[in-house]
């Protein structure tokens, strides 16, 4: 698996839906929609921040690590 | 950028079409005016005579290595009709796709292939005459140009390839 996006709870636990915070962050819904996936191969710090900044959270609770393959 | 992409396609359509004349037009003198001695020979030759008899081998050995040198000729022009794919994507703005790396590379296999099919016939038609003096004279457009044109399309595609790659990284980073 490697790394996990956690988008999809952080937005549960928040009320929002991906439009929202698509437009909150300034990414089109189809980058967001990548993100989400897990089809992303590389995430901007900009857009970390901006996400972290919408949704109050850290870095730590939208990506995590598994080690399962 | 698109008025280029259409300048550059009408010349290879213009270049394309003028080889495929001179091709068609050494393939009417071969038939026509320099094979004579070979209709001669077919109309005199006897039926009854072998193929394998050093006369008639010599005869059937020229027709074919000219008609294989022929072949191999619109092969290459073939080859070169890739240049249009290759065009047309990039009329469409996909720069860094797969069907440009498989022209491109397709484009260095014709040109290498080309080559060696070439090297092996005319080494074929320089023994049968015993012509060693031009060895290198009759190799010298083949190793000179198309070498080097085959392998500089082959690291086209090499850098196409490790392009898409970049693209395709840029385009899934959000």
């Amino acid at each position: 698996m490697g790394i996990i996006v956690n988008l999809d709870i952080m937005l549960a636990k928040h009320g929002m839906k991906s439009n929202e915070l698509a437009e909150k962050i300034g990414i089109t819904t189809a980058n967001l929609s990548i993100l989400k996936t897990g089809k992303a191969k590389a995430i901007r710090f900009s857009t970390l921040e901006a996400i972290c900044e919408a949704l109050d959270c850290q870095p730590g609770d939208i990506l995590e690590y598994s080690e399962e393959k | 950028m698109k008025t280029n992409t259409t300048i550059l396609t009408v010349l290879t359509y213009i270049v394309l079409f003028s080889s495929l004349a001179v091709l068609v037009n050494d393939i009417n003198s071969f038939f026509q005016d320099r094979n004579e001695s070979f209709y001669q020979w077919a109309k005199t030759a006897s039926k009854d005579e072998s193929w394998s008899t050093t006369k008639n081998a010599l005869q059937w050995s020229y027709f074919f290595i000219n008609s294989a040198l022929f072949f191999l000729k619109g092969y290459l022009i073939y080859g070169f009709t890739y240049l249009l794919n290759i065009l047309r994507e990039l009329e469409l703005g996909n720069y860094f796709s797969e069907k440009n790396i498989a022209a491109f590379k397709k484009m260095g296999s014709v040109c290498v292939y080309y080559v060696i099919a070439t090297v092996i016939i005319r080494g074929v038609q320089i023994a049968i005459n015993r012509d060693s003096l031009h060895l290198f004279s009759q190799f010298k457009q083949e190793l000179t140009f198309l070498i080097p044109c085959g392998l500089a399309f082959y690291i086209l595609a090499e850098v196409f390839y490790n392009a898409k790659n970049l693209k395709d990284e840029n385009d899934l980073t959000v």
